[in-house]
């Protein structure tokens, strides 16, 4: 049956929610696929005749294979980009290594790309630039309680810096921590 | 140097800045920097707070941390070792140290410029005035005192004087050092505790006006721990309990409306008559009297005949044997009820010891009802629970979780933990005296918890060992009968570390001593440098310390030796 | 993503309904497609032969005039399975008859024809008995596991759905909405690191 290798895309897409590796074998695949299925059509083409219209229809399950094939590497494509870009919002500008080395070079000028886009329509937002990723919640308290489950290193904020290590309790701006909490690196206490 | 009001010096100094906290891994400790922490969120004071076991890992939480800070509080840790040598810090960096462990170390207290100890000078009992203890005049020179007026005077007679003043001096040197030593070993012979740094701290907030019924909460667990593991004698405790007891009454009052009528769903804290039986509303009655110290000793309930005594006791209160198998709250209503009275009544006959005595319970709302000494055990509990996955530091999160209104399920996995510790603690106490390990070594007793026996790594944590020492110690008092006994302290040994070959010790001081002040911590590091042995005395407490197993033997003579 | 709705371009779950098989019979020959069929051997699809075709395929190819391909519901949606459903929807294991039991119930119809079957109140009969079990599920830490194995797609999703909810109002009520939470791809990635290790 057509189109086999399209689907295990998307169902590879289903599986999880990460970005895995890009299936470049796959993917070539189905572009193979694609093609053959497009040279078969171009040579029955000529064999249609005004009595022997049966043609027509391996034609057209030829055309609607394609089309589906092209779905689906699209379907894939999308997806993709789209948890590309909600990395962007939970990460910051920097994607760790273990997301950046699944991405092929299209992808990665994309997120390029949608960095600058990003950055460029910041500016724009009232006198300074306004940095639209940070208080997703809105904000109850100026300062928050955090414990660092990960060395982090100097903290530098306001002319004061604070030292975080491992298994150790801080209060913090909360405008500071924000971003170090998405990534991991603190935890927010509740009291 | 000493500094009184807390507010002013204290607090108004820090407010604003930037601090880092350093606490001792105690259920005191963990009270008074909650305390401390709620004051400083309120306040926007940017803290780091880094809970601490010993003396090195304070040292390295500082040097780890100590980069442009410029005030350091210490929570019941630092204030009785010589914190400017250990830590070298710079000049402008000042320490506040809140510690309930005494005796200070001198250095600290005569340090006007870096280090501020917080409390009440007058409370301190019998420092050694600055002159006995430390020699400033720069008399250690050789004075070239000219008697430049008498140039007449040959000088011959004059080398003459010289050298009798020479020799008068090195005389009255030698009798300064001989009674600094005296005074120093009198000050630092004895250590003990003395007020909760969780009360201090929340006398600051009353100071402040910012205390509220969680504050006084926390500082009621505070000085319960004291009282549980017998740092304070029971009269301080009482007296505690009272003081505190007003500041309840009076933020309740300071609430507003009626109290009978108040809703269920806000706090309320109150003082009541209750029984010293460990968690005995959350566990079943025979668990709580065969884990709990007074019963358990009184009736001796290692032993086979003391089960038979604890089913005369409670056949006789009119609980049924099913009934007092169950768990507390589930038990018949009337036979909960009468349960209190029933064994103040009782109390006398069994020679149960001071078993009724006063304690806080909070309650929030309507599932959330517990007395302060559940509390304590729990967190002690949890304190202790370290594991391969649970690193110390979790463990001081977990406790410091229990605190809090919102985290019951934290608090009643203490409480289930605190039973499983307190069964331990019992069952190693029972193997011990049944088999008789307690060896009397003369002038103290001293049992080791040998690696053959069950759950002996669960005895590398101090607490739990400690809490063992004490039961050991009283129960071996009451069932040999011997009146010396009583009089005798008790060192209990167990092994810390299998790999490296250390041991934990720990001294408990004896039984009639009405004053928990003991002399272990002298003792120890002097035993040890006559023995030449190894000896780790990084705990905060100086009754804790850490031994080679192999210099133990060694190191038990000595301290026999010493305690003649 | 939206539960029910078809012909999203870009919807995965389109992607994997519409590619379930429906049997169906060739009306009209067609040459050099006969591979597709695996039990002849011969070079052309001719008229009669049965195959298994997937829903892409057989919607596009039976529409009104073309009628290239008639096709048949599957055994699940007719009468035996039919009185198993009447009978207790909830004791069926609909996972097992197909993952997407619902979804293919929608989108079947106006392909197969001249059938009496009457699915779409058959639909909402099972769907509604089953939607109390969710329910119930969802709201007990118990059940969840065990009734996981006998739910389609939907309801599963369904059930994370409630879930979701749930702990969303739980947290609330407690502590309000002030918590900083950490991203979940920050949790996947730190799941897969100790996964590694």
């Amino acid at each position: 049956m057509f189109c086999r290798d399209a689907v295990k895309l998307v169902a590879e897409l289903n599986q999880t929610e990460d970005i895995k590796p890009f299936n470049e074998a796959v993917f070539r695949q189905v572009l193979e696929e694609v093609q053959s299925l497009f040279e078969e059509n171009s040579k029955d083409v000529n064999t249609i005749t005004e009595d022997n219209t049966a043609p027509k229809n391996t034609l057209l399950v030829r055309h609607y294979a394609m089309n589906r094939n092209k779905r689906c590497l699209l379907t894939y494509l999308f997806h993709r980009m789209r948890r590309l870009r909600q990395a962007r919002w939970e990460l910051g500008s920097i994607i760790p290594p273990e997301i950046s080395k699944n991405l092929i070079k299209p992808e990665a000028q994309w997120f390029h790309n949608y960095n600058k886009s990003l950055a460029t329509y910041m500016r724009t937002i009232g006198e300074d630039g306004l940095n639209i990723l940070n208080d997703i919640q809105p904000p109850k308290s100026l300062y928050i309680e955090v414990r660092c489950i990960q060395d982090y290193g100097r903290l530098e904020f306001d002319g004061q810096s604070v030292m975080l290590k491992k298994n150790t309790y801080h209060l913090l701006p909360r405008s500071e921590c924000e971003s170090l909490i998405r990534q991991g690196y603190l935890e927010h206490v509740s009291s | 140097m000493f500094v009184k009001d807390l507010t002013k010096d204290f607090y108004q100094v820090v407010a604003g800045k930037q601090c880092l906290i350093l606490v001792n891994f105690d259920v005191d400790g963990i009270c008074a920097s909650k305390i401390l922490q709620s004051l400083f969120k309120n306040d926007n004071v940017v803290y780091t707070l880094v809970p601490v076991q010993g003396v090195k890992d304070m040292k390295s939480a500082y040097d780890d941390n100590a980069e442009d800070i410029e005030y350091v509080v210490l929570v019941n840790c630092g204030g009785n070792v010589d914190l400017i040598e250990i830590l070298q810090p710079e000049e402008t960096v000042t320490f506040f140290i809140l510690d309930s462990h005494r005796p200070y170390d001198l250095k600290n207290v005569y340090n006007e410029k870096q280090i501020k100890l917080l409390g009440d000078p007058t409370l301190e009992e019998a420092i050694p005035e600055y002159d006995v203890v430390f020699n400033d005049d720069s008399s250690d020179e050789e004075d070239e005192e000219e008697f430049s007026d008498n140039e007449e005077e040959s000088a011959q007679n004059r080398r003459l004087r010289q050298h009798e003043a020479r020799i008068n001096k090195k005389i009255k040197r030698r009798e300064w050092e001989e009674k600094r030593e005296e005074a120093l070993f009198h000050y630092e012979q004895l250590s003990y505790y003395a007020k909760s740094s969780a009360v201090i701290a929340y006398e600051m907030s009353w100071q402040m006006s910012r205390d509220n019924l969680d504050m006084v909460w926390w500082a009621i667990i505070g000085s319960t721990e004291q009282a549980i593991l017998n740092k304070v004698e029971s009269s301080t405790s009482v007296l505690e309990s009272g003081n505190l007891q007003s500041h309840v009454s009076r933020l309740t009052h300071a609430r507003g409306g009626n109290i009978d009528k108040q809703q269920l769903s806000a706090i309320k804290v109150t003082y009541d008559k209750d029984l010293r039986l460990a968690l005995y509303r959350h566990w079943t009655v025979e668990d709580s009297l065969k884990h709990s110290l007074p019963t358990a000793v009184a009736l001796r309930l290692w032993s086979i005949k003391g089960e038979h005594r604890m089913r005369e006791l409670l056949a006789e209160m009119g609980l049924p044997l099913c009934q007092s198998k169950q768990k507390f709250t589930s038990m018949d209503l009337t036979l909960r009820n009468e349960f209190k009275d029933m064994i103040e009544k009782l109390s006398d006959k069994y020679k149960i010891r001071s078993i009724v005595s006063g304690d806080f319970t909070m309650q929030y709302g309507y599932r959330f009802k517990y007395c302060a000494t559940d509390i304590v055990y729990a967190m002690l509990a949890i304190l202790e629970s370290t594991g391969r996955d649970r690193p110390p530091q979790l463990c001081f999160l977990e406790a410091s979780d229990c605190l809090s209104r919102m985290k019951k399920e934290i608090l009643e996995k203490g409480i289930e933990k605190a039973k499983i510790m307190l069964g331990y603690v019992f069952k190693a106490a029972q193997s011990l005296l049944e088999l008789k390990q307690v060896t009397n070594a003369g002038n103290f007793l001293y049992v080791v918890i040998s690696e053959g026996m069950l759950h002996h790594h669960l005895f590398a944590h101090p607490h739990m060992l400690l809490m063992l020492a004490q039961f050991i110690l009283r129960a071996y008092a009451e069932s040999t009968r011997s009146r010396k006994t009583a009089t005798l302290p008790l060192v209990a040994s167990a092994t810390f570390s299998e790999e490296e070959g250390t041991c934990l010790i720990v001294g408990v001081p004896p039984v009639l001593e009405e004053q928990p002040r003991s002399f272990f911590g002298k003792a120890f590091s002097q035993a040890a440098e006559n023995t030449n042995s190894f000896i780790d005395q990084d705990y905060f407490d100086v009754t804790m310390a850490r031994l080679k197993s192999e210099d133990r033997p060694k190191f038990f003579d000595a301290l026999s030796a010493l305690l003649q | 993503m939206s539960l029910i709705q078809p012909n999203q371009y870009f919807s995965i779950k389109d992607i994997l309904v519409t590619e379930e098989r429906v049997s169906s019979e060739v009306r009209q020959p067609m040459p050099n497609l006969g591979f597709l069929c695996s039990s002849s051997k011969k070079e052309h699809l001719d008229p009669g032969s049965k195959l298994d075709i997937p829903v892409w395929l057989a919607s596009s190819l039976s529409s009104k005039h073309k009628s290239i391909v008639s096709c048949e519901l599957p055994r699940f949606y007719k009468d035996s399975y039919k009185e198993i459903l009447h009978a207790d929807a909830c004791a069926v294991e609909l996972n097992k008859w197909n993952q997407y039991f619902y979804e293919l119930g929608l989108i079947l119809p106006p392909i197969v024809k001249d059938d009496n079957q009457q699915i779409p109140e058959l639909l909402l009969e099972v769907f509604k008995s089953r939607f109390r079990l969710i329910m119930d599920c969802e709201q007990s830490v118990f059940g969840a596991h065990s009734i996981q194995v006998q739910l389609t797609a939907l309801e599963k999703q369904l059930l994370k759905q409630g879930n979701q909810g749930k702990m969303l109002l739980i947290n609330w009520l407690n502590k309000g909405v002030k918590h900083i939470q950490t991203s979940d791809v920050v949790d996947n990635l730190r799941k897969r690191k100790r996964m590694e290790v």
